[in-house]
């Protein structure tokens, strides 16, 4: 036959030698059902031992035993600790149980056989896995992994059932070839709690015999407990005793088999206990030996082991009234003299005796074992093993008698089964605990009962997770849940409180009734494992139920159970949680609907909008149906009645324009200056003024766009907009309250074209500012141009106009005059403001931009510009009025808004960062003291702590409301009408109609105010008229507005809430693929942690010195993050120490004046933090499917790499920013020469503004970009795979057509 | 799960590109005209034939071909979990159509017009590569009734799993979730290359991932026959994979002309054996014969 030559690889050679089959069992997880299988293992003589240099007959691996060192026997040297010269073999309970000592980097030479790997492997724990994937696979351990079963020596034989390879036979049998093939230099360690209990060998030292069983079955129950499933576990546990039972009766298997029946667990212990104890000894003694470290202290341990051992056997002979029986039937175990059997205990305790770090953590992991077992007895009953519900009735009797206590559960972000309630009187109370929370979940109103008052926890442990308590959020909002103040507690719970108080005692409670659910939609997905196990089934109509991850770590799981699960896969939902029953862990719920797939920005921005509460849909139809019905304005034509009763303000002495940011679209602010003649007087009211001539009078107006004529106060429109109640900006997209047409058309006071508005105008005094009259009502504007921020600003300041920011020159002047007016005014009226107390706060606003995709690629903080504080004082002005107006006008029923004082203990942060500037604040005087010692404080301060200082004390402020002034008797809260923020008596919103609900409402009220009474002036000039007026009728009776005004607070709130979380996502996303390097503050100490302030983002956060296992994290010297994994380096911290200075008074409260990392064995301190120091902080943020990105920050060391990048660049722009001033400078002087018309010598104003902004943030946008078209995996990688993806289609589709073609 | 260990060792011991153990026997059943039996591993199929025998239905006879009826069934016992099967289900039939889309390739039915050949296709024991088996058993069984044939059919799947190829997966590894590609081949053919249309479809194997059934001729130049793939693969995986299984059939291949060669060699011993004996029985005869007289 002929051969032709063939394309392709050939196969190499089979290199197995025979093939056995054996017969097992597989269980399947999700049909609950055993089904027996055939497997097969290949034998095969070409599996290296990994023994390295010391056997010749196998091949070198990389990871590899380093038995050479000490083939001559000789003891080690000293530095790098004992090395073990001796094979290790544990079995799977060891390897479950000691994987902490196992991981330990002077372990090693542990062979891990796969026999063993296997049965942890079936158990399931994909991080277990990890952890045992890591023991043989990292080089520097010297461990390997042998693949016993598939070794032709060591395999278990054709048609052994599974029982006996599980029995450690497999075990034993490669120890022995282990011996064998090494040529029998080195002793083998068998470590097996079963085996040593099986072949006699009694459990060590420490722990009695009998405590080997017991732990075996504790083992068994967390077996049984992963694997999900204790009927199989048992059944399978009862196959393999079964089987050995009747192995050992045989007594076919040759080794020697303890006599007593239940051989598997119980028997050794006492029935070879003397003979046992002298088996052991001899092993410990001749393995210590054959190690060579049989020296004077260690022998002293295996001395005292002994004796321990022999004491606890004669208590134990004592104890067992009979003799030993069986002692005789006891033989030594028919093994290879070289291979030892021992327990854990007595490995660990014996052999490793004399290094305490082994030592230590083996005996803390039988601590934890030995406690997990006491525990799973103690509450073990399974399922949900919840305490019933208390009856409403019952419920509300216990509250009305004040036994149960009623509030608000507010679950903590950082410690999963901790929540808190807010009782009354500012005591929170702790809930601990699953049982304790009842299944009451996040958000539920709850009824509570004290504890008693022995399980009270201290304040002090408390501490430490409540300071921590923010690092979950970006800078959490601080907006604390308000103390429900309606139930005081009384009598008995009162005093218990005040004792706990006294005590320093954190009072504890538990859930005994649900008074409401919370009702929110919930945002979750699958959870992973639950979606692996449907993603490798078949689509099925079959209902199935799965466990879904809420994305807000405060829910619980719940499980869904529905038809349509393949549907579902990979996708964000909202689900709505139904109810928890009393049996079972976790609630369930329905899906209410699909987002999108996880991690795509548009389901991740409306998983935001779920769950902050914020609901968007479409205008019905109802409502569009009542706007005009015009496409756009120029269709639009104004009624010649409206054309009537309107003021028109349109002539051209009207300088109407709009100052906005660049882009707007929905203006509804216009300001306009009028300069009146020194005898006419003002133009729409009485001539108040007229009098006072010899005086420069001026007209000041501002327009607002006239929504409330569109919106009809009861129309289906109004009650759209009255439900959305204000426009959401997001950083992708805008939830508008009212439709586009209204909006961004005609209601938008766009440049040069008519618009209704509602007018302030105001006839002042043009050098005092003494307000003459104020006048309010409907107009007709048009605006001549629509100026951004920086045009106007460049108006003002006379610089040459930016390309695409011209104005006619002929309005330059008169523009630029107006322009002057009002910074001059807006200045006057903030001296003012700031006189009487007002307080400057600051947040920043970040800004994205985006890419086409939407993927986030840099991120910019709104600049300030002079001309936004103008503006903003002006509508401050207007709001200011229009409030006293309407308060006037309806005294029960007007809609202002009001700032209460803030609370001083949310002053302590401020307070002692203040302190610590040498500028203390002013706690107890006025709030305008208060605001007055902040400024200084403020001015004094560095700018980063100057932000930082006023970042904080916007936090410290309450929070400001929309009220009814109807609602407010006497002063109750403190606040009054009054704003305290701003300081003003009287403030409501009215500028904005177009994007929040209220100044809609407060312009129906202004405008029936104006129809039909006197104005202020009028009022202030006749106060006897005023009482014979009839009283004017309110639009809407103040019930009515103030359910509006609760409404609206919450609306804003939850507005706000999402605003901020899409903006924190984008800024999450944004570090997420580009981690970079920032300056930061830290502005305080904790014990264990500092907290830090980033002045770039207004971020705030808390940085931990120390992980969850309380293990240091020093500041980064070099490599991108540190390595939990890695032995090494955990060794190397786990020598460091977190020292905090200046505790010694430890009075309440009080930081440390400086927290240090020493290291522990030489005393040396590598690092030293203080307050106000400035660090380097590295930004990044982890993906995680479930919770969605979440900030981390990593302290960098100075000589950290990244960290000098960052301050050499750093320095590098404080240079530039030199040069770049002056040559800025000349630049400008240059362009002024150009243009020939040199307005002002103040063209040498550059300086005045931060010099080098643009220079720095191009090369950080040039820098981010680079990063990104450099980094970018993630969607670089898709990209690829899309091209792969499409590449294989065409391949296809070009076989096929050459297939059949 | 590991389905490949740090030493490169599957979970059953094999390497790599280790086929499993091959078995083949020839003529198991009596009553068919050809039968056989083949393993890989621990699947094992039973494939009976029966003609070529003039066509039952007049209907479907053809002038100038001869038609090839094909049936596939999975035993109740062949899996762990013992389900009634029906002929009729989805996965059977698609196999169905790809074991009888195969053969008709192979067979020289232009030799035999007007007539028809069955083969019945039994899965005893399922474990991962049943399609792959099926068509490799029928191939040997045609062979042993000695129907004429184009070339030898080789089939083989394999595999990527931890970015590894894997070749002829078994069930657990077919579960695993990765690319599985079966392929059948004409291994020895070497007349000028037709491509045949390869059956390309998209269907679920026990396991979510990807799945490519190949056969090839191998005579013509490693002619595929059928090409079969599960889930989607990166197009240089592709190639790796797809190489992998073609060089995997060319193995089985070699095999089935082994034991064909073996099975032949038996058979012309067999019959020289009966024809000595029968020689022998007439000398008998004759001898007996003469003793009579």
């Amino acid at each position: 036959m002929v051969r032709t030559s063939r394309q392709g690889p050939e196969l190499p050679p089979a290199g197995w030698l025979e093939r056995r089959v054996h017969h097992t069992f597989r269980f399947r997880k999700r049909s609950r059902t055993v089904a027996d299988t055939g497997e097969e293992a290949y034998l095969r003589v070409d599996i290296p031992c990994g023994c390295g240099t010391v056997c010749a007959a196998c091949p070198p691996t990389l990871p590899a035993l380093t038995l050479a060192s000490i083939g001559g026997g000789s003891c080690s040297s000293a530095e790098s600790g004992p090395r073990q010269a001796h094979l290790l073999l544990p079995d799977a309970a060891a390897l479950r149980d000691c994987l902490e000592v196992l991981e330990l980097p002077e372990v090693q030479n542990v062979v891990l056989l796969t026999s063993e790997v296997r049965q942890l492997a079936d158990g399931g724990g994909m991080r277990r896995s990890a952890r045992l994937r890591a023991l043989f696979s990292d080089r520097r351990r010297h461990n390997v992994l042998f693949d016993n079963l598939h070794n032709r020596e060591t395999a278990p034989a054709a048609g052994a059932a599974a029982a006996e390879r599980r029995a450690g036979l497999a075990l034993l049998t490669a120890a022995e070839w282990y011996h064998e093939h090494l040529g029998r230099r080195f002793p083998i360690v068998v470590v097996s709690d079963a085996l040593a209990a099986q072949f006699g060998v009694p459990s060590a030292a420490p722990g009695s015999a009998q405590q080997a069983p017991q732990q075996q079955q504790a083992a068994g129950q967390q077996a049984a407990a992963e694997a999900d499933d204790a009927e199989l576990e048992a059944l399978l546990h009862q196959m393999d005793m079964s089987s050995i039972a009747g192995s050992g009766a045989s007594g076919g298997s040759g080794t020697v088999m303890d006599g007593t029946a239940g051989g598997w667990g119980g028997g050794g212990g006492g029935g070879g206990a003397s003979s046992g104890a002298a088996a052991q000894d001899d092993a410990i003694a001749g393995l210590l030996d054959s190690l060579g470290i049989g020296d004077e202290p260690v022998a002293g341990a295996a001395q005292q082991a002994q004796q321990a051992l022999q004491a606890q056997q004669a208590q134990q002979a004592q104890q067992q009234a009979q003799p030993l029986p069986v002692a005789a039937s006891y033989a030594p175990l028919d093994l290879e003299p070289g291979v030892h059997i021992l327990s854990t205990a007595a490995y660990w305790g014996g052999v490793w005796g004399h290094v305490p770090a082994v030592a230590d953590v083996f005996d803390s992991v039988q601590q934890s074992k030995a406690q997990e077992a006491h525990q799973g007895g103690g509450s073990g009953s399974g399922g949900g093993g919840f305490r019933p519900h208390l009856s409403h009735a019952a419920m509300e009797a216990g509250l009305a008698s004040g036994a149960l206590l009623a509030g608000t559960l507010s679950v903590s972000r950082r410690v999963p089964g901790e929540a808190i309630v807010a009782v009354g009187g500012g005591r929170q109370l702790l809930i601990s605990g699953r049982p304790a929370l009842n299944r009451a979940i996040h958000g539920d109103r709850v009824a509570i009962r004290l504890l008693p008052q022995e399980q009270w926890r201290h304040a002090a442990e408390l501490a430490a997770p409540a300071a921590g308590d923010g690092e979950a959020a970006v800078a959490a909002d601080g907006a604390a849940e308000a103390a429900d103040g309606e139930d005081e507690p009384r009598d008995a719970v009162a005093r218990m409180l005040a004792a706990a108080a006294a005590d320093e005692l954190q009072p504890t409670a538990e859930v005994v009734g649900i008074l409401q659910r919370w009702s929110g939609e919930i945002v979750a997905c699958i959870s992973e494992d639950d979606e692996r196990a449907l993603a490798s089934k078949q689509a099925s109509d079959r209902q199935e139920s799965v466990l879904c991850i809420p994305t807000d770590r405060r829910l619980p799981k719940l499980r869904l159970r529905s038809r349509q699960l393949h549907r579902l896969l990979g996708q964000r939902l909202v689900l709505r949680l139904d109810g928890w029953d009393q049996g079972s862990h976790y609630p369930h719920g329905h899906l209410v609907r699909v987002l999108g797939p996880i991690n795509s920005l548009r389901s991740e921005t409306d998983g935001v909008l779920v769950s902050s509460g914020v609901h968007w849909q479409p205008f019905s139809e109802g409502a569009l149906r009542e706007l005009p019905p015009v496409a756009s304005s120029a269709q639009y034509v104004i009624p010649p009645a409206e054309l009537a009763a309107r003021c028109d303000l349109r002539g051209p002495d009207y300088l109407v324009c709009s100052i906005d940011p660049p882009g707007c679209t929905d203006v509804d602010d216009a300001l306009s200056v009028r300069w009146l003649d020194h005898t006419s007087g003002s133009s729409g009211g009485s001539g108040g003024g007229g009098s006072s001539t010899g005086r420069q009078l001026v007209e000041v107006g501002v327009h607002i766009a006239d929504v409330s004529y569109f919106v009809r106060q009861g129309g289906l429109l109004d009650s759209e907009a009255a439900a959305r109640c204000t426009t959401v900006y997001l950083v992708d997209r805008r939830l508008d309250m009212l439709p586009a047409l209204l909006s961004e058309d005609l209601c938008s006071l766009r440049g040069g074209q008519d618009r209704y508005a509602v007018s302030v105008l105001w006839t002042l005094d043009a050098d005092t500012f003494e307000v003459q009259d104020v006048w309010f009502g409907r107009t007709l504007i048009r605006s001549r141009y629509q100026l951004e921020y920086s045009q106007a600003q460049d108006i003002l300041d006379g610089h040459p106009p930016k390309p695409g920011h011209e104005v006619a020159a002929a309005d330059r002047p008169a523009l630029q005059r107006n322009l002057e007016l009002l910074a001059a005014l807006a200045e006057h009226r903030r001296r003012l403001r700031i006189e009487a107390g007002a307080v400057e706060l600051e947040s920043a606003e970040l800004r994205f931009n985006t890419d086409a995709v939407g993927q986030p690629t840099t991120v910019t903080v709104k600049q300030e510009i002079a001309m936004m504080k103008i503006v903003a004082e002006m509508m401050i002005l207007a709001n200011a009025a229009v409030g006293q107006r309407i308060y006037t006008a309806f005294p029960r029923a007007a809609l202002l808004r009001r700032h209460p004082p803030p609370r001083r203990e949310a002053f302590t942060e401020v307070a002692a960062l203040c302190e610590s500037l040498g500028r203390p604040l002013d706690l107890e005087g006025s709030p305008a003291a208060l605001a007055a010692s902040l400024a200084a404080a403020a001015a004094a301060a560095p700018p980063a702590v100057a932000s930082l200082i006023k970042s904080l004390a916007t936090r410290a402020m309450s929070e400001a409301e929309y009220f009814c002034t109807g609602d407010v008797t006497g002063l109750r809260g403190g606040g009054g009408l009054s704003h305290f923020g701003l300081a003003l008596p009287f403030y409501t919103h009215f500028t904005s109609p177009i994007r929040r609900y209220a100044d809609v409402v407060v312009h129906r009220q202004l405008l029936a105010a104006v129809a039909a009474g006197p104005g202020l002036a009028e009022a202030a000039a006749g106060l006897l008229q005023l009482a014979a007026l009839p009283a004017p009728q309110p639009p809407l009776p103040g019930a009515d507005v103030s359910s509006k005004a609760a409404v609206m607070n919450e609306r804003h709130r939850t507005a706000k809430r999402a605003q901020k979380d899409c903006s924190d996502l984008y800024l999450l996303l944004l570090l997420h693929a580009q981690p970079h390097v920032e300056a930061a503050t830290v502005y305080g100490l904790r014990r264990q942690s500092l907290l830090v302030f980033l002045p770039k983002y207004h971020l705030k956060g808390v940085i931990h010195l120390t992980d969850k296992q309380g293990v240091c994290r020093p500041p980064l010297e070099q490599g991108a993050e540190d390595d939990a994994a890695d032995p090494f380096e955990l060794a190397h911290r786990r020598g460091l120490a977190v020292v905090a200075e200046g505790l010694e008074g430890s009075a309440e409260g009080q930081q440390p004046s400086q927290l240090a990392i020493v290291e522990a064995s030489s005393g040396r301190q590598l690092a030293s933090i203080r307050p106000m120091q400035r660090m380097w902080v590295r930004l990044s943020a982890d993906g995680s499917r479930v919770h969605g990105p979440a900030l981390r920050m990593r302290l960098l060391a100075d000589s950290h790499p990244e960290a000098q990048a960052a301050a050499q660049k750093e320095a590098a722009d404080a240079a530039a920013a030199g040069a770049s001033g002056a040559a800025q400078a000349t630049a400008a002087g240059a362009a002024a020469a150009g243009c020939g018309a040199l307005p002002r010598p103040g063209a040498a104003r550059p300086a005045y503004r931060p010099p080098g902004i643009g220079a720095a943030a191009g090369a950080r946008a040039a820098r981010l970009e680079l990063r990104a078209a450099a980094g970018a995996p993630g969607r670089a990688r898709t990209e690829a795979c899309g091209a792969a993806a499409s590449a294989l289609s065409e391949q296809i589709e070009a076989l096929q057509q050459a297939v059949l073609g | 799960m590991e389905y490949v260990s740090p030493e490169g060792l599957r979970l059953d011991g094999r390497r790599p590109k280790e086929l499993r153990q091959l078995k083949a026997e020839l003529g198991v059943l009596a009553s068919a005209d050809g039968s056989a039996m083949f393993e890989m591993g621990n699947t094992k199929v039973l494939a009976a034939v029966f003609g070529p025998k003039p066509i039952e239905n007049r209907s479907q006879e053809d002038e100038k071909r001869c038609l090839v009826k094909c049936e596939y069934a999975m035993a109740s016992f062949s899996t762990g979990e013992r389900r009634r099967r029906g002929k009729g289900d989805r996965r059977a039939t698609e196999i169905t159509k790809a074991i009888r889309n195969c053969l008709e390739q192979t067979i020289l039915v232009e030799l035999m017009p007007r007539s028809q050949i069955d083969v019945y296709v039994q899965v005893l024991q399922a474990d991962g590569g049943t399609r792959c088996a099926c068509i490799n058993a029928a191939f040997m069984a045609l062979a042993a009734a000695a129907v004429p044939m184009r070339d030898i059919l080789a089939s083989c799947a394999a595999g990527y799993l931890e970015s590894t190829a894997l070749l002829d997966l078994n069930y657990v590894e077919d579960s695993g979730g990765g690319p599985d590609v079966a392929v059948a081949i004409h291994p020895i053919c070497a007349a000028a290359f037709k491509p045949v249309a390869p059956l390309l479809s998209n269907l679920q194997d026990s396991g979510g991932g990807p799945d490519v059934a190949v056969a090839i001729h191998p005579n013509y130049q490693d002619r595929v026959v059928l090409l079969q793939q599960d889930n989607r693969v990166a197009i240089e995986t592709f190639e790796e994979v797809m190489q992998l299984a073609v060089a995997g059939c060319r193995a089985v291949g070699e095999f089935m002309r082994q034991q064909l060669l073996e099975h032949t060699q038996k058979l012309a011993a067999a019959r020289a054996a009966g024809e000595q004996q029968a020689a022998a029985a007439q000398e008998d005869d004759d001898a007996l014969d003469e003793d009579d007289y």
